[in-house]
């Protein structure tokens, strides 16, 4: 994004708040502060990137991606990089696929409804209106009327279905299944953005993943952060934060942080971390703060994405179009479940090397099977899910001993599905592979896989609970907030994005107010 | 004067001084003088080979004309798909300071031709050194220079490496694809090193790694060197992101992994045990680690596979030609099942 003519603070003045992470987390927020004439500096570790900068090629696409190794153990490990962490200007909204459901008001009180889980410690209500200003800020194409949600609109039409969507929607109709056109944060015609300029309309490339080039795809880098600059915030890219200093009354005071392999400080009145469900962890861990809970690094959640794939005798070739073109939100609490909770379906369309590397993994394939079936992917369609996940004490995130880059010894991430995640799994799983036999799949296949980084600093009402109190602060350090998917209690089944945007809006608002 | 060979694998582009220098030529070759030793011209000649595979080759000072091209290529910057290596005779003048790891044919000729403009006057001494010189000028550009015979060179350095079907090195090099893109798929495509010296592992560790990867990754006809390009990949620190908790770095997880199973490799047998996890050796990685570390393995050689543009063609994967050169930047049209747009390679439904 162009940088060039941002106010820029030096290190020595206190800036009324610094925000670590320039993602989903960070940008809402950020934009939210300077609008309202704080001075505001975000640090991102990674690089700023042009549109042109994003490539499709799935191997060199990942400098979008964090690729500083983390360790997973469990026995389900989960698999990091570019299955679910970003970096640079924009964080993992560069590479978020763009799938946009709102969280389920159910979802948000597992607890109350099923004992199970945990409740958010807000109101439903309150959060969705948050989510339906993202979806006006952000720009997101869907179906009107949506058939879940029938008060519901969307500004742009949804984006075209592709092979995969086609047969998904014939297998779930036959079975009585309800699908619709997903809600995406993919423009499907051009719209000018304020403080940005023309966002062109999807062009059906298929690469969300890698980067979107058209500027159709939202990205906090389209979207919040040029809002953010145009209000005075500073954007300080290749900035790796390692440290916070505290003052003698143990508050925040500066940032410690790295930029072109100097050391540097920039002083501050308040500290949001955004930097996700593993970097904002980490930075507490390495620095011991914010956890007389014990809870920083607990409950990591991943939502469950198993994915069903079925041949067909027609090509799909779903590497065109935008990937998850089709949603069905009835399984969100299947009549027949034995588990707490519910998942959403999406189909699915893949770039090669994603399917072959899940193919390997999940599938457990190697030699002349997965030969085969890596050059017979164009004869496939494929739907996935998106599963709520319990909070679990045993899977957490840990340091180890060993140093990154920076200095900050990893994270070593424990993650193994409880005994309701396997049910919803099994539930899901044979519920996708009805359908795609339902739509006149001659073979299917089931690969396992997790997404997306949640949990860890959860937000709670009991200080010894948690590591943040219901506004996002933290109960230890009155100055220091927490503003990205580490606070969610529960993983939700909605894919997170657009919740962790609503909840940055919310957080902003609560220290406006706070501030007094 | 030259023989065409318009069936042979690979084209010879020679540049004005090699076509003299190389008269009348084997007829198993498919010589191609261009009429200027000037970039854009060569390229140009280049763009009209419709997407065969060629060499570039150029005599005496004409070594910086192919160096400039290589650069050209290299970088996506021209539309034009193909290059599979150099051949320099010859040469002299200021290659420039690049290097370009593809394969590269030195032929010397004698000795005072090599070296006119300093022969004249110079003792066999100074001309030894001269030569000397000349050839640490090549390999720093050209690392896998070697001297041999042109046929000699084509049906060993570049026949037996994958080759991009016509049509679709026609979309690579068509405004279709990013300048980037264009550059990652030419360099991916060029020819593996016959002679690549690990830098991870060692010679026999790359050896079972070349075994493992034939049972992982089976490949029919002319095949990637799938162990050596990890091998590079590693050696450039390029991992996932993630390892599994109960492995080391990926380099020294290589090195120990294939340590284990060197003793008592049986092939597939073995494989297949420590793929399951069944494979206890004794050594520093257990039953588990082992199947761990080659769940990496298994991605690893699948990925380097198919980001080869000849695989993605056999995928009918064509997912690299959106955005492009002129705008607007275009991605697909038709999406639903049985269709194809009309840019799309004929073969991507069959």
């Amino acid at each position: 994004m162009n940088l060039e003519n941002m106010r820029t603070y030096s290190d020595d003045e206190i800036v009324d708040v610094v925000v670590v992470g320039t993602g989903a987390g960070g940008a809402p927020l950020l934009a939210e502060m300077a609008r309202r004439g704080l001075s505001a500096v975000a640090l991102e570790a990674g690089r700023n990137f042009e549109l042109d900068d994003f490539t499709p090629d799935e191997t060199e696409a990942v400098r979008i991606n964090w690729m500083s190794e983390r360790l997973s153990g469990g026995e389900d490990p989960t698999a990091f990089g570019p299955n679910n962490s970003g970096i640079g200007v924009g964080g993992s909204t560069l590479h978020w696929g763009a799938f946009a459901p709102r969280p389920d008001r159910r979802d948000l009180r597992l607890r109350t409804e099923t004992g199970e889980g945990r409740d958010w410690p807000l109101d439903p209500e309150e959060l969705l209106r948050y989510v339906a200003r993202v979806e006006s800020d952000i720009g997101v194409s869907g179906p009107v009327p949506y058939p879940w949600d029938p008060d519901r609109a969307y500004a742009y039409k949804a984006p075209g279905r592709n092979g995969s969507a086609d047969i998904v929607a014939r297998g779930a109709t036959a079975l009585g299944i309800r699908t619709a056109d997903a809600p995406a944060a993919v423009l499907t015609r051009a719209r000018l953005q304020p403080a940005y300029g023309e966002r062109g309309a999807c062009q059906s490339c298929g690469a969300c993943h890698q980067g979107c080039r058209f500027g159709a795809k939202a990205t906090t880098a389209t979207t919040y952060l040029p809002a953010a600059v145009s209000y005075g915030a500073e954007i300080r890219a290749q900035s790796m934060v390692h440290g916070i200093e505290l003052d003698a009354r143990g508050r925040v005071a500066a940032v410690l942080y790295r930029r072109d392999g100097v050391e540097r400080r920039q002083l501050c009145r308040t500290l949001v971390l955004a930097a996700g469900g593993i970097e904002t962890p980490r930075l507490l861990l390495h620095t011991g703060l914010a956890n007389s809970s014990g809870q920083v690094g607990r409950n990591f959640l991943a939502h469950g994405a198993t994915q069903v794939w079925g041949r067909f005798d027609e090509s799909v070739r779903g590497h065109r179009g935008y990937p998850s073109s089709l949603i069905s939100e009835d399984m969100l609490r299947p009549a027949d479940a034995d588990f707490a909770g519910g998942y959403l379906m999406q189909s699915l369309g893949v770039m090669p090397l994603t399917y072959a590397t899940t193919l390997a993994r999940g599938g457990g394939l190697w030699g002349r099977e997965l030969v085969e079936r890596t050059l017979d992917a164009r004869m496939y369609a494929g739907i996935g899910i998106n599963g709520d996940c319990l909070p679990s004490e045993a899977n957490r995130l840990e340091l180890v001993d060993e140093l990154d880059e920076w200095g900050i010894p990893r994270a070593r991430i424990d993650f193994t599905a409880g005994p309701n995640e396997k049910a919803l799994d099994t539930h899901a799983t044979r519920t996708m592979e009805d359908i795609m036999r339902a739509a006149g799949a001659s073979d299917t296949i089931v690969l396992a896989r997790t997404a997306h980084t949640v949990g860890t600093c959860r937000m709670s009402d009991d200080p010894a609970d948690g590591v943040v109190d219901a506004d996002g602060r933290s109960h230890d350090i009155p100055n220091l907030w927490i503003s990205d998917n580490s606070v969610f209690p529960s993983a939700l089944a909605a894919n997170p994005a657009p919740t962790i945007m609503a909840m940055s809006l919310r957080t902003a608002d609560r220290m406006l107010a706070s501030a007094g | 004067m030259v023989v065409l060979n318009t069936h042979a694998p690979v084209i010879v582009c020679a540049l004005p001084g090699f076509a003299e220098r190389i008269g009348r030529a084997d007829g198993d070759l498919d010589v191609r003088p261009v009429e200027l030793a000037e970039t854009d011209h060569v390229v140009a000649q280049l763009a009209s080979y419709g997407g065969r595979r060629f060499v570039i080759a150029g005599a005496r000072a004409e070594a910086a004309v192919v160096v400039a091209v290589v650069q050209r290529l290299l970088s996506g910057g021209a539309p034009v798909f193909g290059l599979a290596g150099v051949v320099l005779a010859e040469p002299e003048g200021d290659l420039g300071a690049d290097a370009f790891d593809l394969p590269a044919l030195l032929m010397p000729g004698d000795a005072p031709q090599l070296l006119h403009s300093a022969s004249d006057t110079a003792p066999d001494g100074a001309e030894r050194a001269a030569t000397a010189r000349i050839a640490g000028v090549v390999h720093h550009t050209f690392p896998r220079a070697r001297v041999g015979e042109l046929a000699d060179f084509i049906a060993h350095e570049i026949s037996p490496s994958p080759v991009v079907p016509e049509e679709w090195a026609r979309l690579i090099a068509s405004d279709r694809v990013d300048v980037e893109v264009r550059s990652i798929l030419a360099r991916r495509a060029l020819p593996d090193d016959a002679e690549y010296a690990p830098q991870v592992m060692d010679a026999a560790q790359l050896t079972l790694l070349r075994e493992i990867a034939d049972l992982v990754v089976p490949q029919d006809g002319p095949a990637i060197d799938l162990a050596a390009r990890v091998d590079a990949q590693l050696a450039r620190g390029e991992g996932d992101g993630w390892r599994n908790a109960s492995l080391p770095p990926d380099p020294e997880a290589y090195r120990t992994g294939l340590t284990a199973l060197t003793d008592g490799w049986a092939g597939e047998k073995t494989l297949r045990a420590a793929i399951e996890g069944e494979l206890e050796t004794g050594g520093p990685f257990d039953a588990a680690q082992l199947a761990a570390w080659l769940e990496d393995v298994r991605v690893d050689l699948v990925r380097q596979w198919l980001a080869h543009p000849a695989t993605a063609a056999k995928a009918g994967f064509d997912g690299f030609a959106t955005g492009g050169t002129v705008l607007p930047l275009r991605g697909f049209t038709e999406l639903g099942g049985g269709t194809r747009d009309a840019w799309e390679p004929a073969e991507v439904n069959a």
